[in-house]
């Protein structure tokens, strides 16, 4: 007898492989590979478009040459070294958070963690600028891996160290200021040698920073039931979140000192930390105020029952409105 | 728990309240009195020469991106012949001509800033009209012209465009808030053409659009025109057109009823043109203190008061030649022979030469 | 505060007052759907700037209602090549300012269509030339096309009347529907029909001379805010759309699908229209802002009310009355704003009993 084996099949073709999965997610149906075909279209022509454009008609050359421009304006040359100790400094401050907070992950540096470095230190590499720069922004990102390592020895060790690093942050920014500005043994620098990303990125620091808590309380102005209060607070966010961004920056760069007595005339770093906090505290209020609104007045009316809220309207702060509402307002303020 | 917070809300409230509404009254009071006793501007009245002297150094609004005029290059540095009268008047002040802090502005932000006292003086291409000199309009005061200019059109060669009435329905590129956009609305007035005009708010800007291509011309200062067009790929691409549709006096500014201090920016100025006829310059001007010529000897501090008359240190005009030379030098330094520019010195000669630089007599 | 600008004013022999309106303008405004001549006063140079202001915003809503909510409903898309590009799309736009973005629309996308000077055709008789600007097929404007118009707005009123009174009947009635849905289909017929000839397309052609005749018009610097603006707004418009249908529970696809609706029949008629009422009050901020930010357009040379107000001040020096009345105007413009979205926000909330 004979018996013949059933020839072996192999399996379907749409459940494993690339075909498969290209089968599945980009030519599932017919509206759906016309789709695909069209945005590979319009994908493959700009790519095409943006790389003869970046081999003909762009000239790289002026990165290189304006590249301190960029970074750090008409910051004195002979003062970079102190640039680079602040780079190193939160690099190495970056590093021991991470590792400090992910202390008890199964792995600190997973696959994908290591190609972004890997891609992010082969561009510093290989970046159109001077040879020793190139290295040293290696180092930096090398640095941030190997304090990563530390952090997570040292976290393990004394876990009570995650305390200590908002601590350590607060420390960090009044050093950046100290090295930014000199003073104390340093030769000063004053605000008008500021520039480029440097001033770009201490601005928005600096302006965040302040911003939180003038924004909550503004929003919580806006809820009093005081009138005054509420009122000023009413028409100071609607009237700074109705004007364009570009009108309240040009009375900030240019007409301040008319508002002003005689000859007093603010520093123009410090005047831009202000309109950039007054912006951004009105923004931030509204966001705030949503939050607040969201908790249920239920909330509200089981806290005073409980006599922790006299007013049930006058939730400001200490209620347990509060931690919720910003538990709420948190997740918009990242937005 | 909660009442401390809403108590803390309120006195910073009121206290933000309180001060906005205690500084009117209290200016109020200090700044109706001398008004009232003196309306005009005299040499008692506090002047922002005093403001620069214990400031310790002079803001000077500069354009700074204008090759040869003000032009910040790659190392921070700025450079130019606006920049150099901005160093000549702190050389002037403080005997030091690094004492001067920049301000790059805009076409449309340097009035606003110059009246707000945000910067102390500009240096920065700006034309001297009545209306931008007059009380009833921008209120400035301007001193003598240290570039006489007149208002151009840039046209690419390809075009064939070689006359003003060829620019009929065209797009022209304009920079906003300057002497030209007015000028070239006139000119077309009365040529009755209609160009196109596309305005931007950054000269840059502007450049960068007429070489992609979106407007057939480009019209400002004839100066700024060449400058610019030294730092295009093909410079010779581009012609300017023979026609000049304005006067464009070109020249430091301050501001109004403070005449102590534009008085120094004027003889400031006019002494860099003096220096050059004295013959004066960057190399010899410390023998020159002991000229024979008592007209010398008083320019430069060494017998009268001239400098002290002013507010400022007698030999005013020696640290301020030290610093950047003589008008003559400091032009063809930036602009002329010696720059990339290469701009006929022609209306900008002195006087003697056939030119428009005259200095009245320092005595 | 204002003691201290009064006095700093009158010691520059200066007054406050806005006496300058009156006087003539003597500058040129490029692009102007109004009359406007080098002689006509300065009040009227702000009408023109904020005619053109409008211009951008009002079409500026639209194209980013629609960028952002294909955009969001994209995020949900089968199609992963759709969905990668749109997460990259929302968050580099979210993540880098718009005059960076309006300077890349302009100088290198718009630029760059129109390469060479020439004027390129782009499909569907769209035309780009640098000169010439974009030119779009546009009704021809005739008689017949504004009565096609105006029977078209009747259609749609008549039709969004019809659809309403068939959920109805079938909701309360569970009748078939099918009269209503015939009437339907044939108003949809017919107004394809209109929509295809009676408007009288006027589709733009390349002329002998070189230029584009024919079509609607309108020049570089538009095209690039508007792109600039709805595109920008639009990813932020998408991330609330997003949001908002995340935000219905998962309960409202699972129970639409166990009544048999198909996956887009339960988007369109039971997912979408809860989501609305979490992506309508969102909404009204991102309008907000698109109007603010529409003041960038002198950036790229286009003459709305900010450029109107920075050549005044330049000409008379009048920069804090120009300011005051610029702020008066965003803030009239944004409460106007507010006030229509809250009043479309309330027609779509529960009507809580």
């Amino acid at each position: 007898m004979i018996t013949t084996h059933p020839p072996s099949s192999r399996p379907p073709l749409a459940q494993l492989g690339a075909v498969a999965w290209v089968r599945k997610n980009l030519f599932s149906n017919w509206f759906n590979t016309l789709l695909t075909l069209l945005l590979g279209l319009i994908l493959g022509r700009t790519l095409i478009g943006f790389l003869t454009w970046s081999t003909t008609t762009a000239k790289w050359q002026v990165i290189p040459a304006n590249l301190p421009l960029f970074f750090v304006g008409r910051y004195p040359a002979a003062e970079y070294w102190r640039m680079w100790i602040i780079v190193g400094l939160i690099a190495a401050l970056a590093g021991l958070t991470w590792g400090i907070l992910a202390r008890n992950a199964v792995q600190l540096f997973s696959q994908s963690i290591l190609i972004w470095f890997g891609v992010a230190a082969a561009i510093a590499f290989l970046s159109p600028t001077a040879i020793p720069l190139r290295i040293l922004m290696v180092c930096v990102l090398v640095g941030v891996l190997a304090s990563a390592w530390v952090g997570r020895m040292a976290g393990r060790r004394t876990p009570a160290l995650g305390q200590w690093l908002s601590f350590a942050w607060a420390l960090s920014f009044i050093v950046v200021w100290w090295l930014i500005v000199g003073g104390l043994g340093l030769p000063e620098v004053g605000t008008t040698n500021w520039g480029g990303l440097m001033l770009t990125l201490f601005l928005s620091v600096a302006s965040i920073l302040i911003c939180f808590p003038l924004g909550v309380l503004l929003a919580l102005g806006r809820q009093s039931n005081l009138p005054v209060v509420r009122w000023i607070s009413i028409a100071f966010i609607e009237v700074v979140r109705g004007v364009p961004l570009i009108v309240i920056l040009f009375i900030g760069a240019v007409m301040v000192p008319l508002f002003l007595p005689e000859g007093v005339r603010p520093n123009l770093v410090l005047r831009a930390i202000i309109g950039l906090t007054l912006f951004s505290a009105a923004y931030l209020a509204e966001n705030v105020r949503g939050g607040l609104q969201s908790v249920p007045r239920g909330q509200m009316e089981a806290s005073s029952a409980l006599g922790l809220n006299p007013a049930p309207h006058d939730n400001s702060g200490g209620s347990p409105s509060s931690p919720q509402g910003f538990y709420s307002s948190d997740r918009r303020a990242v937005y | 728990m909660l009442k401390w917070s809403s108590k803390l809300l309120a006195v910073s409230f009121s206290i933000a309240a309180l001060t906005a509404c205690a500084a009117p009254t209290t200016t109020n009071t200090a700044s109706t009195s001398p008004d009232a006793a003196s309306p005009g501007a005299t040499a008692s009245s506090p002047s922002r020469l005093d403001t620069i002297v214990s400031r310790g150094k002079l803001i000077c609004g500069v354009e700074g991106t204008i090759p040869g005029f003000s032009f910040v290059d790659s190392s921070g540095k700025y450079t130019g012949l606006d920049v150099d009268v901005c160093k000549a008047v702190a050389a002037a002040i403080f005997g030091d001509p690094e004492k001067v802090e920049y301000r790059n502005l805009d076409s449309t932000a340097r009035f606003p800033a110059l009246a707000s006292g945000e910067v102390d003086m500009l240096s920065r291409n700006t034309t001297w009209t009545l209306s931008r000199d007059s009380a009833g309009g921008n209120g400035l005061e301007f001193a003598p012209a240290t570039f006489y200019d007149g208002q151009g059109v840039m046209v690419t060669k390809a075009s064939g465009i070689t006359d003003l009435k060829q620019l009929d329905g065209k797009a022209i590129c304009v920079e906003t808030g300057t002497t030209t956009e007015l000028n070239l609305a006139t000119r077309s007035t009365e040529l009755g053409i209609k160009p196109n005009e596309v305005k931007f708010q950054d000269s840059n800007a502007g450049f960068a659009a007429y070489q992609e291509g979106r407007c057939q011309a480009m019209t400002s200062d004839r100066s700024q025109l060449a400058a610019k067009r030294t730092a295009f790929p093909n410079p010779d691409d581009h012609i300017l057109l023979d026609a000049v549709l304005s006067k464009e006096p070109l020249g430091p500014v301050t501001i109004n009823n403070d005449s102590r201090w534009f008085d120094v920016v004027k003889w400031v100025t006019y002494g860099l043109m003096q220096a050059e006829e004295f013959g004066i310059t960057q190399a010899n001007v410390e023998e020159k203190v002991n000229d024979r010529s008592p007209d010398v000897k008083r320019f430069l501090g060494g017998d009268g008061n001239l400098g002290k008359d002013l507010g400022l240190p007698n030999d005013f005009m020696v640290k301020a030649v030290k610093a950047v030379g003589n008008y003559g030098e400091i032009y063809e330094r930036n602009v002329g022979t010696g720059s990339p520019l290469k701009i006929d010195r022609g209306l900008n000669n002195l006087w003697s030469d056939g030119g428009l630089m005259y200095s009245p007599p320092f005595r | 505060m204002l003691g201290n600008l009064f006095r700093n004013l009158q010691q520059q022999g200066r007054q406050f007052n806005f006496s300058f309106l009156q006087s003539q303008a003597g500058f040129n405004i490029g692009e102007t759907i109004i009359p406007y001549e080098t002689n006509s006063p300065y009040y009227w140079a702000f009408v023109v700037g904020l005619v053109n202001t409008l211009r951008s915003i009002l079409v500026g809503f639209v194209l980013t209602t629609i960028v952002g909510v294909v955009a969001g409903i994209a995020s949900f898309s089968d199609n992963w090549l759709l969905r990668q590009l749109n997460r990259v799309y929302v968050e580099v736009v979210r993540n880098t300012p718009l005059l960076l973005q309006l300077f890349v629309w302009y100088f290198a996308v718009f630029f760059a269509l129109s390469q060479g000077g020439q004027i390129a055709q782009l499909p569907g008789s769209v035309f780009v030339g640098k000169e010439t600007g974009l030119v779009i097929p546009w009704s021809s404007g005739t008689s017949i096309a504004w009565i096609s118009f105006g029977a078209l707005l009747v259609g749609a009123i008549a039709a969004y009347l019809i659809w309403h009174r068939r959920i109805k009947l079938m909701e309360e009635q569970g009748a078939s529907g099918q009269r209503e849905f015939t009437a339907l289909v044939s108003l949809g017929i017919v107004g394809l029909l209109l929509f295809l000839f009676g408007l009288q397309w006027e589709f733009p052609r390349l002329n002998d001379t070189g230029g584009v005749d024919g079509g609607l018009r309108m020049s570089l610097e538009y095209g690039a805010l508007l792109a600039g603006l709805s595109f920008y707004t639009g990813a932020f418009i998408a991330e609330i759309v997003r949001a908002g249908i995340q935000s219905v529970s998962k309960g409202q696809w699972e129970a639409a699908k166990a009544l048999g609706l198909q996956t887009g029949s339960s988007m369109r008629l039971v997912v979408f229209p809860q989501a609305l009422r979490v992506i309508i009050p969102s909404l009204n901020s991102q309008y907000m802002n698109l109007a603010k930010n529409s003041s960038l357009a002198l950036a790229i040379g286009y003459p709305d009310i900010y450029a109107t107000f920075i050549t005044t001040q330049n000409q008379t020096g009048r920069a804090v009355e120009g300011i005051l009345l610029i702020a008066l105007i965003y803030l009239l413009l944004n409460l106007i704003i507010s006030v229509l979205m809250n009043i479309f926000n309330r027609s779509v909330q529960f009507a809580e009993r």
